[in-house]
C-alpha cells in the first residue's frame, strides 16, 4: 500500500514523529567550550539536561523515495530500498566535520556492535552526508571503514537536491553542513512511529530507544 | 638563530624527541590508546583522534554546533585563565588539570566537559608524551615563512636534471610568474630545488618531489618531520587520511578502474591480456573485481568487435598491437616497464588524468603561459603537467590559508579545496580524510593513423 502511494506521489503515507528531547536541550546547544570563538549564544548544562523529564510530541512526516548513492557507488531508493518494513536508525554527518560527526559516528559504530546480526536484517542504519558535493562515495567509503561500518550500515550521498529532500523529511537537514545538529532519527516503518534523539547519547541509550520505538503502539497516541 | 634557541629551550626543558614524536602520533592518529564514549564504552581512539576536532594547529574552531576550544599552550596556560565562548571564566590549565581533562573529562574550572569531547584511556608514559606535545603545539618558529617570503622547495633527482630539468624549469617559471603578479598575500614565493631531503626544515612545504623523494619511505620521513608535500610525482600514491601528503595523480588501480568503466560505457564484453609481473597480477585483480561490479564480461580470447584490454609493459603492448587487428583496444602501458610506444592507430590509451584543457585555467598562471617560454622534453610532459598542477594546488592552499600562515594552516586549507580547476586536470578535491585529488583515468583516443582525436576523463565513483 505504501509502495503504491510512493509510486504515485513519491511519498509514502504519513507516519508520525515522536520527538524525545530532554527539556532544555535545544538543537545545537553545545559545548562547555573554552574559547572565545564566535558561536551559538546558548549553553547546555549537561547534567541538568540529562536529568530533565522527557517530552513526547508527535510530528507528522512523509518519507520521500529519492535515489541516493551509497559508499560503494550503488544507487538506492531512500524509502523503498532502505526504510520500508524496517527499524531504522539514521543520522546526518559529513566527512570533513570537525565538530560532532566523529563522536556521532563512533557512537553509531558502537550501536552497530550492540545490535549485532540484526543490523542488515530487520535494522537498517543510515548515515546521510550533509555535504554531497564533496562527499563522493569513495570518501564516504574511507569514512565508513574508519568507523568499522559493516553491511547494514549504509552511508549515502547523491544529488544535492535529493539529499536535501531526504534529510528535510527526516528533520535532519542543515543548508550549511557546519550548522548541523547532533540528532539521530529512530523509526519503525511498520508502525510509522519515529523518534529523534540526541546522537551524543550513550550507545546503550540509543539501543534501548530503538527497542522502545520497535514495540510502541501508535494507537496509544492521539494525533494533534 | 631562532631554531637554535628553540632546540636549546627544548633540551633545557628535558623534553626528548621520542616523547614528542609519540605525543604527536597520539594527537594526530589516536593510535595505541582508547577513547571513552558517553555511557562509558571504550573504543579505539583512532576514531576520535584529537586532531579531528582541534585541528593540526590546535586552534579548534566552530563546526556542527560545537565550539571546539583552542588548546594551544598560550591559551590553555594563560596565567589568569580565559573566558570561554559562553562567557564562563575558567582558570589556567596546569599539567595536572590538563591530564584530568584528557582522562576524566573535567575542565580546569572543575566542570564536566561536553560529551563530544571523549575521555581517553592512556598509560602514564603516553599521557606524559601527549602533554609534552600539547605544551609545544603550534609554538616555535614557523618554518619557511617570513614577513616577505614563503620558502617552498622541490626535491628533484639529479638524473632528471635537478632544478634545471623540465620539471624544475616549469616550477621555476610558474612561481616567477606568481611573484610577478604580487605573490600570495603580499609574500613572494621563494622556490628552490633540492637534490636531497636534508635542508627541508626551513621550508613551509615541498611541492612536486620527484624520484626517490616521492617514494613511500621518503614521504613518510617528510610526514614525521611535519613537512607537507603537495603533488609528489608518483604513479603509486598511497594516501592516508589526515597526513600532510596531497596527491594530484590517481593511483594505478584507480586508472585501471577508469579504463574498465570507460570500456563498460561502450561494451558489455572485453578481452583481457595481462603481462607477467607481480604488479600486473595485482592490477588484474583490481580490474577483474571492477569488471564484475560493473557487469563487464572478460574473455581470454579476442572476439570480433570486442574491446581488448592490455595490462602490461610496452613490449606486450606492441606485440598485441601487431597481432590483433580490428577491434579497438585499451592498453595500460606507462608504468609497467619500457617506454610508451608512439601512438598506434585506432587505439585508446589509458593515462593519468593530466592534459591541457581538462578544466578551466581560472585566473591563475596557465600551463601554456609557463610552457611556451620553455623547451620541455616531450618525454617529461606528463611530469611537467603534474608538477604544474601540484604548484597550482599549493598556491590555492596558500591563498586559502591566509596571511597568518604555518604548516598546519596550509594543510587545513588544502583539505578544504573543492573542485580546484588547474587547467590541466579535472577539478581537484581534498578533504579531511581524502588526500587523492582526483579519481579516474584519461582515455586518449587515436584515429587510424595514430593521431590523437580526442581525450576524455572517466571518473570512478567508488573505491
Amino acid at each position: 500500500m505504501k509502495r503504491m502511494e510512493m509510486l504515485e506521489g513519491l511519498f509514502h503515507s504519513p507516519g508520525f514523529w515522536l520527538a524525545l528531547f530532554p527539556l532544555g536541550f535545544v538543537i545545537g546547544l553545545l559545548a562547555a567550550c573554552e574559547d572565545a570563538v564566535p558561536g551559538p549564544e546558548v549553553a547546555v548544562e549537561e547534567e541538568a539536561a540529562a536529568a530533565a523529564p522527557m517530552r513526547e510530541e508527535r510530528i507528522e512526516t512523509d518519507i520521500p523515495d529519492v535515489e541516493l548513492v551509497d559508499q560503494h557507488g550503488r544507487t538506492h531508493r531512500f524509502y523503498s530500498d532502505l526504510i520500508q518494513g524496517k527499524l531504522v536508525l539514521m543520522n546526518a554527518i559529513y566527512t570533513s566535520c570537525a565538530g560532532t560527526c566523529p563522536m556521532q559516528t563512533s557512537i553509531f559504530s558502537s550501536v552497530q556492535k550492540h545490535l549485532g546480526d540484526r543490523v542488515g536484517q530487520d535494522v537498517q542504519m543510515i548515515s546521510v552526508s550533509l555535504d554531497p558535493l564533496n562527499d563522493k562515495p569513495s570518501r564516504l567509503k574511507m569514512f565508513a571503514e574508519k568507523y568499522g561500518a559493516k553491511p547494514g550500515w549504509i552511508f549515502l550521498t547523491g544529488d544535492k537536491e535529493d539529499v536535501r529532500i531526504a534529510l528535510e523529511a527526516m528533520d535532519l537537514y542543515a543548508p550549511n553542513p557546519e550548522d548541523h545538529t547532533p540528532i539521530c532519527a529512530l523509526g519503525n516503518d511498520d508502525t510509522g512511529v519515529w523518534m529523534k534523539l540526541i546522537n551524543l547519547s550513550s550507545p546503550d541509550e540509543i539501543v534501548s530507544r530503538l527497542h522502545y520505538v520497535a514495540q510502541l503502539d501508535p494507537a496509544s497516541f492521539r494525533r494533534d | 638563530m631562532l631554531v637554535a634557541l628553540w632546540i636549546l629551550c627544548q633540551s633545557l626543558l628535558g623534553v626528548d624527541d621520542d616523547a614528542l614524536a609519540r605525543g604527536r602520533a597520539i594527537y594526530r592518529t589516536g593510535e595505541g590508546i582508547e577513547a571513552v564514549l558517553p555511557g562509558g564504552e571504550r573504543v579505539d581512539a583512532r576514531q576520535l583522534a584529537c586532531i579531528q576536532c582541534h585541528r593540526s594547529d590546535g586552534r579548534g574552531g566552530w563546526e556542527a554546533g560545537v565550539v571546539v576550544p583552542n588548546i594551544r599552550p598560550e591559551r590553555l596556560g594563560a596565567s589568569y585563565g580565559v573566558r570561554d565562548g559562553l562567557g564562563h571564566w575558567r582558570p589556567r590549565y596546569t599539567r595536572e588539570k590538563l591530564a584530568s581533562a584528557i582522562r576524566e573529562g573535567q575542565s580546569s574550572a572543575g566542570e564536566r566537559l561536553h560529551a563530544v569531547m571523549p575521555r581517553y584511556v592512556l598509560g602514564g608514559e603516553e599521557l606524559e608524551a601527549l602533554l609534552d606535545y600539547l605544551a609545544i603545539l603550534g609554538t616555535g618558529p614557523v618554518p619557511g615563512v617570513t614577513a616577505e617570503t614563503i620558502r617552498i622547495a622541490t626535491v628533484l633527482p639529479k638524473e632528471a636534471g635537478g632544478g634545471s630539468g623540465s620539471v624544475g624549469s616549469v616550477l621555476k617559471a610558474f612561481f616567477a610568474e606568481i611573484n610577478a603578479r604580487g605573490g600570495v598575500h603580499g609574500r613572494r614565493i621563494d622556490w628552490s630545488p633540492l637534490d636531497e631531503i636534508g635542508g627541508t626544515d626551513d621550508v613551509l612545504a615541498l611541492v612536486a618531489n620527484g624520484g626517490a623523494a616521492a617514494s613511500p619511505d621518503r614521504l613518510e620521513a617528510f610526514e614525521r618531520r611535519d613537512v607537507p608535500v603537495i603533488g609528489p610525482l608518483t604513479f603509486d600514491p598511497r594516501p592516508r587520511d589526515a597526513d600532510g601528503i596531497f596527491y594530484v595523480l590517481a593511483p594505478l588501480d584507480v586508472q585501471v578502474r577508469g579504463a574498465v568503466a570507460a570500456i563498460r560505457d561502450e561494451s558489455e564484453r572485453a578481452t583481457l591480456i595481462v603481462g607477467e609481473s607481480a604488479e600486473c597480477e595485482r592490477l588484474e585483480d583490481v580490474l577483474r573485481r571492477e569488471a564484475e561490479r560493473l557487469g563487464l564480461t572478460l574473455t581470454d580470447e579476442p572476439e570480433a568487435g570486442a574491446r581488448v584490454i592490455v595490462l602490461g609493459d610496452a613490449e606486450l603492448f606492441a606485440r598485441v598491437a601487431e597481432e590483433i587487428e580490428g577491434p579497438r583496444f585499451v592498453a595500460w602501458t606507462v608504468l609497467l616497464g619500457g617506454r610508451v610506444p608512439d601512438p598506434v592507430g585506432g587505439l585508446d590509451r589509458v593515462m593519468p588524468p593530466l592534459a591541457e584543457g581538462l578544466s578551466s585555467d581560472g585566473e591563475s598562471v596557465s600551463f601554456r603561459q609557463v610552457a611556451d617560454r620553455l623547451e620541455l622534453e616531450p618525454q617529461h610532459r606528463t611530469m611537467c603537467l603534474a608538477a604544474y598542477a601540484a604548484a597550482r594546488v599549493l598556491v590555492a592552499g596558500l591563498e586559502k590559508a591566509g596571511r597568518e600562515l604555518d604548516r598546519g594552516k596550509l594543510v587545513m586549507a588544502l583539505t578544504e579545496l573543492s573542485r580546484l580547476e588547474t587547467g590541466v586536470s579535472p577539478g581537484l578535491t581534498y578533504g579531511r580524510f581524502d588526500r587523492l585529488g582526483v579519481e579516474g583515468a584519461l582515455i586518449v583516443r587515436t584515429d587510424g593513423t595514430g593521431r590523437v582525436i580526442g581525450a576524455r576523463f572517466r571518473e570512478v565513483e567508488s573505491r
